[in-house]
């Protein structure tokens, strides 16, 4: 069939052929939609998938973060059970010991060891955290255990060295600690000490007067072959003598103003470890000290 | 560049820390040190002139300073500490390892003695 020049017959075959183009034309609009349509499925499932795995996932990391906390937890646990309970019979001991975060780098003990001598030491790794916890109760078990080659423990250089030769930094992931230890005679009443780039031990006479004891020397671990001296004193019955490490008292008691040891020394000699406490946190204001605190007091 | 107060006299690098050497500023201050003694002298001098505390962390820095300028050849002092910082530094010990001095120039000399 041809078109007319008139247009009869030719026009009606202009629509039909209209039609089916927009016909065809529908039906790819049709099958794009049918696409889209798809993909939108497509995507809100993977969308609903990504849901459910990201939920699998919180899930999992809570699990994994309500692990590592009973972890924690049971270290922290560990550390105070290797503490040893308050000594009731003379000497007696009162102790605090709070760490910072979880986990501290404070640990201290004491011990007979033998019928005579009773030793007492605290300690302190730098930093906190699992690492320096790991350290403190190390060599709290090596002190307490008496695991150290060829030395008498009632002599406390003698051991500060040998636990300086035995924790050299370098083979410690570069971790030191500082220590006072000291060893009471009952015989004799003499108590003979040591300490390694650790703050001074406060004894308080029966009378009052306050004397600090310490020894020079650095902390363990820093440098080998270091030697550290005995120094001595006679206590007294009445005497009262607190081990502490220097969280127990570095508190800002104003925007970069520390706490005076001095100042602390008279507040310790005066008060219960509980009070003391109160007193540092009242000093620091509000949240958790910056470091740990503890205090160990020994009656003579 | 080093934030840390420094220069060389006398063949020595003197490190002048200001305020405060605590958590919050030790790692940069050893990081400076680190540099400076790689590029200069390693002998040290620390003057504490401007000091006005120094935390265990500063210690520390002290220390690992020490001992790579030691692993250097050379050797660290301190010089000009105020009275609250020359109790830190007894009560560690670092007085009788390190040496305390009354002047920069006091300091430097007895590290060239070494």
């Amino acid at each position: 069939m041809t078109l007319g020049p008139d247009g009869s017959g030719g026009g009606e075959t202009a629509l039909a052929a209209r039609v089916a183009a927009l016909e065809e034309e529908l039906a790819q609009a049709r099958a794009e939609l049918e696409d889209v349509n798809l993909l939108y499925q497509a995507t809100i499932e993977h969308g609903e998938a990504v849901e459910d795995q990201l939920a699998e996932m919180n899930v999992a990391l809570q699990r994994t973060q309500d692990r590592l906390q009973e972890e924690l937890s049971e270290a922290a646990n560990y550390i105070f059970s290797i503490l040893p309970e308050p000594r009731k019979e003379t000497p007696r001991t009162e102790w605090l010991l709070v760490p910072s975060t979880e986990l501290g780098g404070d640990s201290f003990g004491y011990h007979e060891i033998d019928d005579d001598h009773i030793a007492f030491y605290l300690l302190d790794v730098c930093g906190h955290g699992v690492g320096a916890a790991l350290l403190s109760v190390t060599a709290i078990n090596v002190l307490r255990s008496a695991a150290l080659p060829r030395t008498d423990f009632r002599e406390p250089g003698a051991v500060l060295s040998a636990l300086n030769d035995a924790f050299p930094m370098e083979k410690q992931h570069n971790m030191y600690f500082t220590i006072w230890y000291g060893v009471y005679r009952r015989s004799n009443c003499e108590l003979r000490y040591a300490s390694a780039g650790h703050p001074p031990s406060v004894l308080r006479r029966m009378d009052g007067r306050v004397e600090t004891l310490s020894t020079p020397g650095i902390a363990i671990g820093m440098m080998e072959g270091m030697m550290y001296r005995t120094a001595h004193c006679i206590i007294g019955a009445g005497d009262r003598l607190h081990l502490v490490s220097d969280g127990t008292f570095e508190v800002e008691t104003a925007p970069g103003e520390m706490l005076e040891f001095q100042t602390f020394v008279d507040k310790m000699s005066q008060s219960e470890p509980g009070e003391v406490l109160s007193w540092v946190r009242g000093l620091n204001g509000p949240g958790a000290l910056p470091d740990d605190f503890s205090l160990l007091a020994i009656d003579f | 560049m080093s934030n840390l107060n420094h220069e060389v006299i006398g063949g020595a690098l003197v490190l002048k820390p200001s305020r405060r050497i605590d958590s919050s500023s030790a790692k940069a201050f050893e990081d400076d040190a680190n540099a400076l003694l790689d590029a200069g002298p390693k002998l040290v001098v620390v003057d504490a002139a401007d000091l006005d505390y120094i935390s265990s962390a500063g210690l520390r820095v002290i220390l690992t300073t020490a001992k790579k300028a030691k692993a250097g050849g050379g050797g660290l002092t301190i010089a000009c500490a105020k009275a609250n910082v020359k109790e830190v530094l007894a009560v560690s010990g670092f007085d009788n390892i390190f040496g305390l001095h009354d002047s920069v120039d006091v300091a430097i000399a007895a590290l060239a003695r070494k």
